[in-house]
């Protein structure tokens, strides 16, 4: 008898062997799941030598035989046949041979492919796929939710009674604490980094311009629109995502409820009435904070602070900041809104939408502050 | 014939906020047999099969899978257990970010060492089994209700187990669909000699494959016995759920 490894015995855990007797290759024993792995790397291996142009797979000894087990030989007699030799799979008792044909890996050409076009054909639609489904859609519901926040402002029944309240402490009332304790911080940490350049110059009172103007104009409208965005806009995309995911949004559609007046305006409305609000708050946290900084680091007092913040602080700047704190938090609710009616699968796909939710709010936030401080200017 | 039991629940009681959902429930699933766990909802049968999955730890009773108490079983030899156990949820349980083949495939690399092609034929050969074979690079949300069925039962037997477990198959199917997936588990019961636990309220699915019956009603098991001994049973609780069921 001809082996090619001495029968190839592995230990008694894989409970199979193999050997090659002139042009059969004999496989005993069980062949399943725990084998199979290390039965086709080892005859593979084995195999290399092989010089015959014909091969006979006899699994007469074969007792028992899986899925895995079946693939295998099948694996084996593709590899075998693509090197030019003829293989063919003998003598399989009544129970094998019905495993080997129940499990008989069918055609790869049954596979639906993914279909892939041109590179440039691709790019194209890429760039349509985008226009329309994210730049137009985005514009379609902004003109929606516009539409019904004006048209519902006096049809208190589209609306849950309370709903509106509710979505202003969710949204607004609720992030007071965190925005005013974040722009404290940021006012005085901007007041304390540019104290030190100041002094050079012995411009120390000029702290008093760049805190009130960065912070009115700029800094606390833009940091409260990130704060609320990362805390508020992911709940939206999440409330809205998870309500299309289980149909809730449905079943309101067949109710004859619009989701859009339903669920969205009471977000509208309650981040308009909270927005400048929370910015007010924020700009007064921030000027404490630089005020503090002042105090400590270049000895100015809360009398000196104010009175020279009574010259810096223009008309123009408080409004700004509050015009700004509305586009922001149109911005938010927007977009969380559009996110989260985007959602595609289940748990993934909310958590997928929160996400893409809060970055795009705060990029969109970030790209409108632009466009603002260069009308503003 | 000389059946092995492969899943023996004895005694077994639960409660959740103190209410009593399982009270003292003891009955036996066969090797090769279609065992159907009935009832009514709120009964105690999903919870039941949540118990024998290991899903719930049972407080009170004794639950073996071929021979094995699970409550007894640490985490290891509980993964191995589970090896041996396909389970069909019902709500698919696929995973929405993997495509189809990929639910399959996942296993198949996590618990064998076979080479990635022949793990790719394996789950194309079980897809095929279910004639979904096209389907192997969509993803779940691109299925219809009975497709992504069928693509959860052959994610289900990919391993070959010996028993399958099926939690309410049919719910949210047509009567069409409900029929050719009991067929189809069926045909793949014989073709594949698995014993199947199946968790459901549907009388036409249970004509179709029940060997046995579990009757539940208030968390107690009040019948056990074959397909024919429950149609003439004259126990009431089993009488008027076969009646309601045929709309009398």
């Amino acid at each position: 008898m001809k082996s090619i490894k001495d029968s190839a015995k592995l230990d008694k855990s894989d409970n199979f062997e193999y050997n090659l007797e002139g042009n059969t290759l004999f496989i005993k024993n069980s062949l399943g799941f725990s084998q199979a792995g290390k039965f086709i790397t080892l005859i593979l291996k084995d195999l290399k030598k092989y010089k015959g142009s014909e091969l006979r797979i006899n699994l007469a000894y074969i007792t028992n035989i899986d899925s895995a087990g079946v693939t295998a030989i099948y694996y084996l007699k593709k590899k075998l046949e693509a090197k030019g030799i003829d293989v063919k799979i003998k003598d399989a008792t009544k129970t094998v041979n019905e495993k080997l044909e129940l499990f008989k890996p069918p055609d790869e050409s049954s596979i639906q492919p993914v279909k892939k076009g041109p590179f440039i054909e691709s790019i194209g639609k890429q760039i349509i796929y985008i226009l329309k489904s994210y730049i137009f859609e985005f514009l379609v519901l902004a003109a929606d939710v516009f539409y019904w926040s004006f048209n519902d402002l006096f049809v208190p029944k589209a609306r849950r009674r309370g709903e509106v309240v509710n979505q202003a402490v969710l949204i607004g009332v609720n992030a007071t604490l965190i925005v005013v304790v974040m722009t404290f911080i940021i006012g005085l940490v901007l007041a304390l980094q540019s104290s030190a350049q100041l002094r050079n110059f012995g411009a120390n009172i000029f702290i008093v311009d760049l805190t009130v103007i960065a912070m009115m104009a700029q800094m606390g409208p833009l940091i409260t629109a990130i704060l609320v965005a990362g805390r508020s806009g992911s709940a939206i995309a999440a409330e809205i995502a998870t309500m299309k995911v289980t149909a809730e949004l449905d079943a309101l559609k067949t109710m004859g409820l619009n989701p859009i007046r339903f669920v969205i305006v009471p977000k509208m409305y309650g981040v308009l009435c909270t927005m400048p609000f929370l910015v007010i708050l924020a700009n007064i946290a921030g000027i404490a904070g630089g005020m503090a900084a002042a105090n400590i680091f270049l000895d100015i007092s809360p009398e000196v602070f104010f009175n020279r913040m009574d010259k810096a602080l223009q008309n123009k700047d408080i409004i700004t900041g509050i015009i700004k704190s509305i586009v922001y938090g149109g911005i938010i609710v927007l977009t969380g809104s559009f996110y989260g009616f985007k959602v595609k699968e289940g748990a993934e796909g909310v958590g997928k939408v929160t996400t893409i939710a809060v970055v795009a709010s705060i990029s969109l936030v970030i790209i409108a502050d632009s466009i603002m401080g260069l009308i503003f200017y | 014939m000389d059946l092995n039991k492969i899943v023996e629940v004895n005694g077994l009681s639960a409660s959740f906020d103190d209410q009593e959902i399982l009270s003292d429930i003891s009955f036996s699933a066969y090797d090769k047999q279609t065992t159907v766990l009935l009832g009514g909802s709120g009964s105690g049968k999903t919870t039941t099969l949540r118990h024998i999955l290991g899903l719930y730890s049972a407080k009170k009773g004794a639950i073996k899978i071929l021979g094995k108490d699970i409550n007894q079983l640490d985490e290891k030899e509980l993964n191995q257990l589970y090896l041996q156990m396909g389970v069909f949820y019902q709500n698919t349980g696929l995973f929405s970010s993997l495509t189809v083949g990929e639910n399959l495939t996942l296993p198949l690399e996590q618990h064998t060492n076979l080479p990635d092609e022949i793990i790719h034929d394996i789950a194309l050969q079980k897809l095929s089994l279910v004639n979904l074979e096209h389907t192997y690079h969509m993803h779940p949300s691109q299925l219809s209700g009975g497709m992504a069925k069928r693509a959860a039962l052959a994610r289900a037997i990919v391993m070959d187990p010996p028993m399958l477990f099926c939690d309410e198959p049919g719910a949210g199917l047509d009567p069409v669909s409900l029929a050719s997936l009991d067929e189809l588990i069926n045909h793949l019961k014989k073709q594949l000699g698995m014993a199947i636990i199946m968790v459901t309220h549907e009388v036409s699915s249970i004509m179709r494959i029940a060997d046995r019956i579990v009757f539940f009603d208030e968390g107690k098991v009040v019948f056990e016995g074959t397909l024919s001994e429950a149609l003439s049973s004259k126990k009431e609780a089993l009488v008027n759920f076969f009646d309601k069921s045929r709309g009398k």
